[in-house]
């Protein structure tokens, strides 16, 4: 056989394993990564009870969330702060919380919840401002002061 | 009425034909018919094409049919075909010599008439309705036509008031005339009879039911060729002259003279104008025409039958019907015209005509196109004025559509897609050219496959000749069983293939058994080429060959079985031992193992090879090579031992231990026919000599006779050099 | 120097054909298709190398180092036909015996031999490489100096797979006489060969992984690809020398010509042409003398024992002459090549797309190439069938002198290749249905169509030889370079596969069971009409032919 026409079958037998390779595919449907744009931090539900938060004005005018003092007899608070992330079609909706890490009456259960101890000495007051910020944005955040007194 | 208008014609007819063919002269005349058969047409046409709408268009299948009877329905549309075959017949028949014609109009066409004069009325009120008036213009010339189709016929009879058995075989007559009644079957007819046609059943887009008809369109045309081809050109002429004529007829149901009237309803697209062009140059010979509408609308109609346009695509439809009936005689009408020689193979000066042809079409479709659509028609001649094409090769096609020029003339803006049209044309001629190579290699094909069929007749023809000339016996008997052994040229010529000039002309030789006979000549005379022909290696021009009684070119097999044959160049299976050798020619003679062992241990020892014969081939001297040739020539102990320049390039032993061999096999009855250019050889061992010239036996003699004159030499030579002595010896040898 | 160039002249009017120069016109077309065959190749080597930035190399640029690989490739397969092709034509070709009679200097002989090698590689150089690499300069805007640099270079490029080819055929030469002496160890060697490309192929296809994606992985693609050429760089030193030498040392982000560098690797290619030559001058030389004055006889053995004579029937002596004198010849290795290898091909092909998760149009196109692969290596090869009567020389007008049906023996010829191509579609399809769920019925339909074609074709090459028989060409020379009927039997084979395989690719939609139906008796058609067609030429046109 001629060199041309064997070299002729080899390009024939590649191009059947490459043209099968590029056109001849299932398509994947490519899913876009939507990134979360708007965290709003809306209410505390605790107990059977849910609160709105409001809106305090700090010196110098800046304002700052936060919810009223709550006052509570149990040991062990457990809430439930929600908050509006958005688009709704956002890929990632899931968010981390932080707060001051040297408080050590304030934790975050498997759950996601915020768990909120009565102190073992000192005054029985837990407060702290909490920070919810989407871990698919880490720009964006929300903050709003909880104050609890355990009776 | 109708029925009073028809006969009553007939009658007038009738009164004006006695008055012409009263006497012999007026009835052997060739000019009356022809204008006779004008005047038919002038009436068809009048009758055709001056009528209102026909509202035969809208009947649906043999429910909705205006007549009272399905049955009549039928009836009606099988007349309008015959009447279709018989008018075409009636109106070639006069330009044509072909008796069958005659014999149609005789004993079909009147028929078909005398049926149609019956259904005259429901033919009118099947085609232009019930509501129409029974003296309509159409309906008077429809009676007038039927009138003066049987009025035709019958002076066919008038002329030859015979009974006439049709020759040959009849049946293939009967199918020439199913085919002739399709062709010419109305394309409303299948609506008319079947309706729409099955949901299922949609010709378009590459369906099944598209795909079978694309095939038809090569299946057709492949019948219709090997139908023709055999026939005569006159009858092939007129077969395709009715077919064109029949499928313009059947397209053109649907024009009326108002369509003339109006230029934007023309049928000037491509393949609409190859349904008028194929007729006209048929009728008129008209070759310069002819080319354009070959290279130019076959592939046209090609590409529209795979895209077809139409918007209703069910099987039956009127208009689906209408373009198959346009398109398929588009597309391989010219092919077929020239595969039946009817037209020449086309050389590039018909290229260039056809080209100029094109390009003059194109201008005027521009130019309609843009005229038309600037005055609020909606008109796409050739497609150049819509999107229909580049819709079909995507976005940079449309986009290239879109990029428009106007011009304004007179009030009237035309608007041209100037780099669309013009890429149009350019790959529309390309493609053209491309095409003609393709066409080319099919005629090649279809002369060869011709060429082939000829020849294998003749072949069956010669065997039947040989049969009658054995006179029973069997074919494995000599021709002359009182032959004996002898070697005779008759009259032998060969011509080899397409050269004019006769290698050997007339030869005439008998060399018989006992002979040691020698064929002296210059190279070229002519000498390879008898020895060649006498074992079969060339076929034989002219004449014959008998060995011992069997004629080689009708009983060869049998004839070869005679004959040992030693060739000027050894010809050997190289990468076989001389033992393998000479056993597969045993084989192929049928020699047994008793008489091939005894001959071949004798040649061995002869020509002593003892040591080598079970080595390969390849390695033997030219001497040993020559040897086994010889050995492999007298295996079988021919009849007729041929040795062509046998002694060349052997040693002195080798020679002598040959022209032994050749003593002994010519004392035992055989015939040692022996060519050489070594006088003395021939002069000592040959019995008889024959010298061959420039293809001629100038003399053959025994040694003795030609030495009472001189010696052997000089003789040759001057036989061969003088050319006074040759017409000498010449002329004593006849 | 004027009988070194009779010589050369002589031997290369032989091979090529000058007769275009006795017509201006031919002689201007000649040189216009010659200009045209060579723009073609340079415009297709540009177009490659444009689309490999688009489909592998995502730093949009070409490594230079797959002209290495390519040069390469082409400079060992040069290298290997030189070696093959100077060993036969230096030391067993028949014209030797004619050129030593010539009273001309022995050397004059030698070197007129190794000139006519040299003129064909010159030429092959013309055509493909210097193209290949030109499209390569035009795409990394390498022109100009470049270019002439180029021509200049291979002028002297040329000339090493000749002189290479020269010295390796020495032990090559020993080596092909040593298995003609012993044809055993020829068997051992072509079984082990033979084994060894077995090993290699179930190895390689261990290596395809399951799933397959070339685009999703187009980055491991790349990678392996990037690296595999540079183990070529690092390792085919000489190779990536001659490269750098042609393509220039890189200075910054562009390839200079005028370096030290290059003038220095440009020494040491002359230096090893030099050396070359001489080794050739003083071991090649004379042993082709010697072997030149040798004649065939030494072959000879003087045999005592004699073998009994047999007889057979007429089909059966055809069948054992023709078989023993195609087993006796070379071109039997090209069909039983194609034959083992088709079949593993098909199994190679179809362990790739098994991984590639394929959608609708995908399995159907696995089917249309398939299909594809099976018939065209196949009929591919049947190109030498157009051949084989010719091949026999003067002996195919002996065959006409036989009391027989000339059918018989043209058909037996054949029969070998029909039987053993059979076997060969077969096991493809076997193979092939082990990856598609074809039932017994659709295998049966599948094969069938496939052996009418692949039969059909060799009844065609087969016609196309009787019908331009190049007997004389074949008894004169041994070999005809350039046979139209091997041009056409090729030529008929690509298209008629491709039309095949394009068919199925259409009806294989309506349904696996319909389409190999409708294949089955697309093939059996072609197989009649083929046969129909060599049986009446024969029976019309063999005596006249």
């Amino acid at each position: 056989m001629k060199k041309s026409v064997i070299l002729i079958l080899i390009a024939v037998y590649v191009l059947s394993i490459g043209i099968v390779g590029t056109i001849g595919l299932n398509v994947r449907v490519y899913a876009p990564n939507i990134k979360p744009t708007s965290l709003v931090i809306t209410q505390l539900a605790y107990l059977d009870k849910v609160e709105d938060y409001q809106v305090g004005e700090k010196e110098g005018g800046a304002q700052y969330k936060y919810f009223s003092q709550i006052r509570t007899g149990e040991d062990v608070l457990v809430f439930d702060l929600r908050y509006n992330i958005g688009p709704d079609d956002a890929t990632d909706k899931s968010v981390v919380y932080s707060f001051d890490p040297s408080n050590p009456n304030i934790t975050v259960n498997e759950a996601g919840q915020l768990v909120f101890t009565r102190p073992t000495s000192g005054r029985p007051i837990v407060a702290a401002t909490v920070t919810v910020t989407a871990k698919a944005n880490a720009s964006l955040s929300d903050s709003v002061y909880i104050s609890v007194r355990f009776t | 009425m109708q029925y009073l208008i028809t006969y009553g014609s007939l009658a007038i007819l009738a009164g004006v034909g006695a008055l012409l063919f009263k006497n012999e002269k007026g009835r052997n005349s060739t000019l009356i018919p022809k204008v006779l058969a004008f005047i038919f047409v002038a009436i068809y046409v009048a009758r055709y094409y001056f009528y209102v709408e026909y509202p035969i268009d809208n009947v649906f299948g043999l429910d909705q049919t205006p007549l009272s009877s399905k049955f009549v329905t039928v009836l009606v549309l099988l007349s309008v075909a015959f009447t279709q075959v018989s008018f075409c017949v009636l109106a070639l028949a006069p330009f044509y010599k072909i008796d069958f014609l005659k014999l149609f109009a005789k004993y079909f066409c009147l028929p078909a008439y005398i049926l149609a004069s019956v259904l005259v009325p429901h033919t009118v009120d099947l085609l232009m309705g019930p509501e129409f008036s029974d003296y309509g213009f159409s309906a008077i010339m429809h009676c007038i036509e039927v009138a003066f189709g049987l009025f035709l016929s019958l002076t066919y009879w008038l002329k030859d008031f015979k009974w006439n058995k049709p020759e040959g075989k009849w049946w293939l007559l009967i199918i020439a005339l199913f085919f002739m009644v399709l062709s010419s079957f109305p394309s409303y007819g299948l609506q008319v009879l079947f309706g729409r046609g099955p949901a299922a059943f949609v010709v378009d887009d590459f369906t099944s039911t598209h795909r079978m008809f694309l095939y038809a369109g090569f299946i057709i045309p492949v019948i219709i060729y090997f139908a023709l081809r055999e026939r005569d050109l006159e009858v092939r002429r007129f077969a395709m002259t009715f077919l064109s004529i029949t499928l313009l007829l059947s397209y053109c149901t649907r024009f009326k003279y108002t369509t003339f009237l109006q230029p934007w309803y023309w049928p000037l697209h491509l393949c609409n104008t190859a349904m008028f062009i194929v007729p006209v140059c048929l009728l008129l010979r008209a070759k310069k025409l002819f080319y354009f509408t070959y290279f130019i609308n076959v592939m046209g109609a090609f590409l529209a039958m795979i895209m077809p346009n139409y918007e209703e695509a069910r099987i039956f439809e009127w208009s689906l019907v209408n373009f198959w009936v346009n398109h398929y005689p588009a597309f391989f009408m010219p092919l077929l015209l020239v595969a039946l020689k009817i037209f020449e193979r086309p050389k590039i000066k018909q290229f260039y005509y056809s080209m100029a042809g094109f390009l003059f079409y194109f201008i005027v479709a521009l130019l309609a196109n843009a005229l038309f659509t600037s005055m609020g028609h909606d008109v796409d001649f050739f497609f150049l004025n819509s999107d229909f094409i580049p819709d079909k090769f995507g976005k940079w096609a449309e986009d290239l559509f879109k990029i428009t020029a106007s011009i304004n003339i007179a009030g009237h803006s035309l608007e041209f897609h100037p780099i669309y049209q013009l890429l149009f044309f350019i790959v529309y001629v390309g493609i053209a050219f491309g095409i003609w190579f393709v066409y080319s290699e099919f005629f090649i094909l279809a002369d060869a496959h011709y060429d082939m069929l000829v020849r294998k007749r003749k072949i069956r023809l010669d065997k039947l000749a040989l049969q009658a000339k054995l006179d029973g016996r069997s074919i494995e008997e000599p021709m002359n069983p009182d032959a004996g052994i002898k070697l005779e040229l008759k009259n032998f010529s060969k011509r080899y293939a397409t050269s004019k000039i006769y290698a050997v002309k007339n030869a005439c030789l008998t060399v018989n058994g006992g002979e040691i006979f020698g064929f002296l000549g210059p190279n070229g005379a002519g000498k390879s080429t008898i020895i060649k022909s006498i074992v079969g290696i060339q076929p034989i021009t002219e004449g014959a060959i008998e060995i011992c009684g069997f004629d080689c070119a009708t009983q060869p097999r049998s004839a070869k079985a005679q004959i040992g044959y030693v060739p000027d160049h050894y010809a050997l299976y190289e990468k076989l031992t001389g033992r393998e050798y000479i056993n597969y020619i045993a084989d192929i003679y049928d020699v047994s193992v008793e008489d091939r062992t005894a001959r071949i241990n004798e040649m061995v020892a002869l020509f002593e090879l003892e040591g080598s014969f079970d080595n390969s081939m390849k390695t033997y001297s030219h001497g040993m090579k020559q040897k086994i040739t010889i050995m492999a020539a007298l295996v079988h102990n021919p009849k007729l031992w041929i040795l062509d320049e046998p002694l060349t390039g052997l040693d002195p032993n080798s020679i002598f231990q040959v022209k032994e061999c050749m003593r002994r096999h010519a004392e035992a009855g055989n015939i040692v026919f022996f060519s050489s250019h070594i006088i003395d050889v021939v002069e000592r061992i040959c019995d008889r000599i024959a010298i061959i010239k420039k293809g001629n036996i100038m003399c053959c003699k025994t040694i003795a006779e030609v030495e009472e004159e001189c010696p052997l030499e000089e003789f040759y030579l001057k036989t061969i050099n003088d050319e006074e002595f040759a017409a000498k010896v010449l002329a004593s040898n006849k | 120097m004027k009988h070194l160039k009779a010589l050369v002249m002589m031997q290369l009017k032989d091979k090529l054909d000058f007769s275009f120069l006795s017509s201006k016109q031919r002689t201007i077309s000649k040189i216009v298709f010659t200009i045209l065959k060579f723009g073609i190749v340079t415009a297709v080597s540009y177009v490659v190398f444009m689309l490999l930035p688009m489909l592998l190399f995502t730093s949009g640029r070409v490594p230079p180092n797959i002209m290495v690989f390519i040069f390469g490739l082409i400079f060992i397969l040069s290298t290997i036909s030189c070696t093959v092709g100077l060993m036969k034509n230096l030391y067993f070709a028949d014209d030797n015996k004619v050129l030593i009679t010539f009273p001309v200097n022995a050397n004059m002989i030698f070197v007129s031999k190794l000139i006519i090698y040299y003129f064909f590689e010159l030429k092959r150089s013309l055509f493909l490489t210097i193209p290949i690499f030109l499209g390569y300069e035009v795409f990394s805007k390498m022109i100009g100096l470049h270019t002439v640099w180029l021509f200049i270079a291979f002028i002297f490029i040329s000339a090493l797979p000749v002189l290479i080819g020269a010295v390796l055929s020495i032990p090559a030469m020993f080596i092909y006489r040593f298995f003609r002496k012993v044809p055993v160890v020829k068997l051992l060697t072509y079984a082990a060969v033979a084994a060894a490309a077995v090993f290699a192929s179930v190895s390689l296809i261990s290596l395809i992984p399951d799933k397959i994606n070339l685009i999703e992985q187009r980055g491991t693609i790349e990678r392996m690809v990037l690296e595999g050429l540079k183990w070529c760089g690092d390792h085919v030193y000489p190779v990536n020398l001659l490269v750098s030498m042609l393509v220039g040392y890189p200075t910054g982000f562009e390839y200079s010509i005028l370096h030290l560098n290059v003038l220095l690797y440009f020494g040491i290619m002359v230096g090893i042409i030099v050396l070359l030559s001489a080794l050739v001058f003083f071991l090649s030389r004379p042993l082709f003398f010697g072997m030149m004055s040798k004649s065939f006889e030494f072959e000879k053995k003087l045999i005592s024992k004699t073998n009994p004579n047999k007889k057979r029937g007429v089909i059966a002596t055809f069948f054992k002459t023709e078989l023993s004198s195609l087993l006796r010849s070379g071109i039997t290795a090209t069909f039983i090549i194609m034959y083992l290898a088709v079949p593993v091909l098909i199994f190679l092909l179809n362990k790739v797309y098994v991984a590639m998760d394929t959608d609708t149009e995908g399995k159907y196109m696995t089917y249309s190439f398939n299909l594809l692969i099976m018939i065209l290596p196949l009929m591919a090869s049947n190109a030498v069938i157009a051949t084989l009567y010719s091949r026999d020389g003067r002996v195919s007008y002996l065959r006409k002198t036989f009391p027989l049906t000339p059918l018989i023996p043209l058909v037996i010829k054949v029969i070998p290749m029909l039987i053993c191509s059979a076997i060969s579609i077969i096991a493809s399809v076997i193979v092939f249905s082990r990856f598609v769920s074809l039932s017994g019925v659709e295998i049966t339909l599948l094969a069938i169509g496939l052996i009418g074609m692949q039969w059909g074709h060799v009844f065609f090459c087969a016609t196309a030889d009787l019908m331009n028989p190049q007997n004389e060409a074949y008894a004169t020379t041994g070999n005809v370079d350039d046979n139209p009927n091997e041009t056409s039997a090729t030529v008929m084979a690509f298209i008629a596969s491709a039309i095949y395989a394009f068919f199925s690719y259409v009806i294989i939609p309506e349904g696996v069971t319909t389409a190999c139906v409708k294949l089955c008796l697309i093939g059996i058609v072609f197989m009649v009409a083929l046969i129909y067609m060599f049986v009446t030429k024969i029976k019309v046109y063999f005596y006249e032919k």
